[in-house]
C-alpha cells in the first residue's frame, strides 16, 4: 500500500514547513526546478546560495511563470511555482487551463496567503474564490494544510506521486494536528470523533472547528479535508455514517469550496443529512483588520458560528 | 537539399492541400495558413531544423512550437506529407472522430503543444530552451507567432524573460501578416514597426520577406549560428495574409472565411497557375 508519512523535522512556520522540505528534494534531484514570482520566503536564499540553477525569479509575471513551468515540465523538470495565491491561480488561470491541464503536466503550484491571510491587505489579496476556480481545472489535486506538519509533506506527496496539483499556503504557526502515523495519501481525517453531529473544515479554519468542538457541551466532531480534490469519498462516505448533521466551516465563499464539495458528495449518493453552511457571503470584502477582527464582522468568529450552530441544532429540532 | 523552385512547388503544393481541406469540412482559417507556408515549407524540407517523424521522441530534436494554432491547416498539411501521420487523415480533418481539431493539441503527431488560445508559445518556447541550458541541450526552440498573437501581454512577459536568462537557443517568427480578425492590425493597435520593439527588449533580430523562401531559409541558417550571441532572435516574417489566392490576400474575411464552391474553384484556378 502506498503512504506518505511525515518528515521528520518539526517546523514553527508554515512558509519554512513547506519550502524547507521542498529544498531537500530538490538538493538530491536536480530536475526540481522551483519558479517564483518575485514571492520571497526565508529559505529561498538556500536555494539561491546552494542550488542557484535551480531557483528562478521570473519577475512579476504569473502568466509567463506558468507557461515556463509548462516547458521545463515537458522537456522532464519537476517544477514547482510560487506567488501569492490569487496571483499564480485566478491571473494565470488560463495558462494553467491551456499549458499544464490541457498537456496533463505534474507542475506543482504554491499559493501564499490562503483566506484573509493577507486580511489587511484588501480584497485583492483575499484568496476567497480559489478553490472554486481550481476544482473546475480538469485533473488538478488540491492541497489546503491546516497545520505544519501536513505541509511539511505536501511537497514529498506532490514529489512521490507527480500530478498537477495546487498548494495553498498559510502563514505563521498553528497547533500540531497530525502525527508521525498518518498517511497523506488520505486526503482527509477525523481530527475529532463525535456524536450526532460534524464540523467539516479545512486549512487553518480545522483550528476553529476544534475550538468550537471543545467549547460545546454536546461531541462535536471535527473532520479536515486536507485534500479537496480528488476527494477520498470512500472514507469520507465511512466518517459521515455515524453523523446526522454537519456543518461546513470555511474561510472561503460559501458557495463553490467546501461546503460545495461535500454537497456535492451528498447530493451524488443520495444521502439526507442536514447542512449548514458556514462560509464568506458572495461578496468582496472591505474590512480591513487581523484576521480575529475580521472574522467577527463577517460573522465567522467563534462565538457567532456556536450561535449559528445552536440555532441550526435548534430549528431541526422543532 | 532542395532548390528555391522545388521548395516554391512545395509550398504550392500545400496551399492547395489546405484550401481542399477547409472546402471539405466548410472550416478553417486559410488567411493565416497561406501566410505562413513559406515559413514552415522552410522549416520542415530544408533540413536546416531538426525535426523529422523519426526523431520526434529524440530529446535532441529542435523543438517547432506552433503558437499560432489557428492556422493550422498548412501545419497539417505540412505533417502529413512528412509522414507523421496517414494523409487520409487530411481529408478527416473537421469531421466527427478525426484527431485534427481546429487548432492543434499536443496529441497530433508531430505537434509539440496545444495551442489555439494566442499568447502561450513563447514562454512554453523560453521554458524548452531554459530546459536546454539546464540539460546541456543543443537543440535550438522555435516559436511560430502571428503579429496580431503580439497583442497579447503574455508575449511581452516571455520576451523580458528570454532577454533576462539569454535565451540565444530561442528563435521566434512572427508571421508579420499585419491582418487579424476583423481589420489590419494598424487600425487598432498599431504595434508596427515589430523589429524595433523587439530589439528595444533586448532580442536580435532579423527582417525577412516571410513568402520569400530563400529569405526563410537565410534566416534559419542565421537562427543557427547563433548561438555566439547571448540573446534570443526574433525574425519578423513579413508575409501577406492569404498568399496565394490574389482575392484572398491582405483581406481581413480571409481570416477564417470558408470559400463557396466558385471561390473555391476559382482559388485553386490561381494555385494552380
Amino acid at each position: 500500500m502506498n503512504r506518505i508519512l511525515a518528515p521528520k523535522q518539526i517546523y514553527q512556520d508554515m512558509r519554512d514547513a513547506f519550502f524547507e522540505e521542498l529544498f531537500k528534494i530538490a538538493s538530491f534531484d536536480k530536475d526540481v526546478i522551483l519558479l517564483m514570482a518575485d514571492q520571497g520566503a526565508i529559505t529561498f536564499k538556500k536555494f539561491e546560495e546552494k542550488i542557484p540553477n535551480q531557483f528562478i525569479n521570473v519577475g512579476i509575471a504569473e502568466q509567463n511563470m506558468i507557461s515556463v513551468a509548462a516547458g521545463l515540465a515537458l522537456c522532464g523538470k519537476k517544477v514547482f511555482v510560487h506567488a501569492i495565491a490569487n496571483f499564480t491561480t485566478l491571473r494565470c488561470y488560463e495558462q494553467i487551463k491551456v499549458d499544464l491541464s490541457i498537456m496533463n503536466l505534474p507542475v506543482t503550484i504554491v499559493g501564499i496567503g490562503a483566506g484573509f491571510s493577507y486580511g489587511s491587505d484588501g480584497p485583492t489579496h483575499h484568496a476567497n474564490q480559489d478553490i472554486a476556480a481550481m476544482r473546475s481545472i480538469p485533473g488538478i489535486r488540491i492541497l489546503n494544510a491546516s497545520d505544519n506538519i501536513s505541509l511539511s509533506t505536501f511537497p514529498h506527496l506532490a514529489y512521490q506521486f507527480p500530478k498537477l496539483t495546487y498548494i495553498r499556503l498559510d502563514k505563521g504557526n498553528y497547533p500540531t494536528l497530525y502525527n508521525k502515523n498518518h498517511n497523506f495519501l488520505d486526503g482527509i481525517r477525523e481530527i475529532i470523533k463525535g456524536k450526532d453531529i460534524v464540523i467539516i473544515s479545512t486549512g487553518v479554519m480545522v483550528h476553529q472547528a476544534v475550538r468550537i468542538a471543545e467549547q460545546s457541551k454536546t461531541k462535536v466532531g471535527v473532520i479536515d479535508i486536507y485534500q479537496l480534490k480528488p476527494l477520498n469519498e470512500k472514507k469520507l462516505l465511512h466518517l459521515l455514517s455515524s453523523y446526522k448533521k454537519i456543518v461546513i466551516l470555511e474561510e472561503h465563499i460559501a458557495y463553490g469550496g467546501l461546503a460545495t464539495i461535500v454537497a456535492d458528495l451528498l447530493a451524488d449518493y443520495s444521502l439526507g443529512k442536514d447542512f449548514l453552511r458556514i462560509g464568506l457571503p458572495d461578496e468582496n470584502t472591505f474590512i480591513y483588520g487581523d484576521r480575529d477582527y475580521m472574522h467577527e464582522k463577517i460573522g465567522i468568529s467563534n462565538s457567532k458560528i456556536i450561535r449559528r450552530i445552536e440555532k441550526f441544532i435548534k430549528k431541526l429540532n422543532k | 537539399m532542395l532548390n528555391s523552385s522545388q521548395l516554391n512547388e512545395i509550398a504550392r503544393r500545400i496551399r492547395i492541400t489546405s484550401l481542399e481541406m477547409q472546402h471539405l469540412a466548410h472550416k478553417g482559417h486559410l488567411g493565416g495558413s497561406f501566410s505562413i507556408t513559406e515559413i514552415l515549407t522552410a522549416i520542415y524540407y530544408s533540413n536546416i531544423v531538426n525535426i523529422t517523424p523519426e526523431n520526434f521522441n529524440d530529446a535532441e530534436r529542435d523543438r517547432i512550437i506552433f503558437s499560432k494554432g489557428h492556422a493550422c491547416l498548412s501545419l497539417y498539411a505540412v505533417l502529413a506529407e512528412k509522414g507523421f501521420f496517414p494523409r487520409a487523415e487530411l481529408e478527416r480533418y473537421g469531421q466527427n472522430g478525426t484527431f485534427l481539431g481546429g487548432h492543434p493539441d499536443h496529441l497530433i503527431p508531430g505537434v509539440e503543444v496545444s495551442s489555439g488560445s494566442l499568447g502561450h508559445g513563447l514562454g512554453i518556447g523560453s521554458g524548452i530552451a531554459l530546459a536546454a541550458k539546464l540539460n546541456n541541450k543543443k537543440y535550438l526552440t522555435y516559436v511560430i507567432l502571428g503579429d496580431g498573437e503580439c497583442n497579447e501581454g503574455s508575449i511581452w512577459e516571455a520576451v523580458i524573460f528570454a532577454t533576462a536568462q539569454n535565451l540565444h537557443n530561442l528563435i521566434a517568427i512572427v508571421d508579420n501578416n499585419r491582418v487579424a480578425a476583423t481589420s489590419k492590425t494598424q487600425k487598432f493597435i498599431g504595434l508596427q514597426p515589430l523589429e524595433n520593439k523587439w530589439k528595444t527588449f533586448g532580442w536580435d533580430t532579423l527582417s525577412i520577406n516571410g513568402n520569400n523562401i530563400s529569405e526563410v531559409i537565410n534566416a534559419l541558417k542565421k537562427s543557427r549560428s547563433n548561438s555566439i550571441s547571448k540573446k534570443p532572435l526574433a525574425i519578423i516574417a513579413n508575409t501577406i495574409k492569404g498568399k496565394g489566392v490574389p482575392f484572398m490576400e491582405d483581406n481581413p474575411k480571409w481570416h477564417h472565411g470558408v470559400a463557396n464552391d466558385a471561390e473555391y474553384e476559382l482559388a485553386l484556378k490561381e494555385l494552380n497557375k
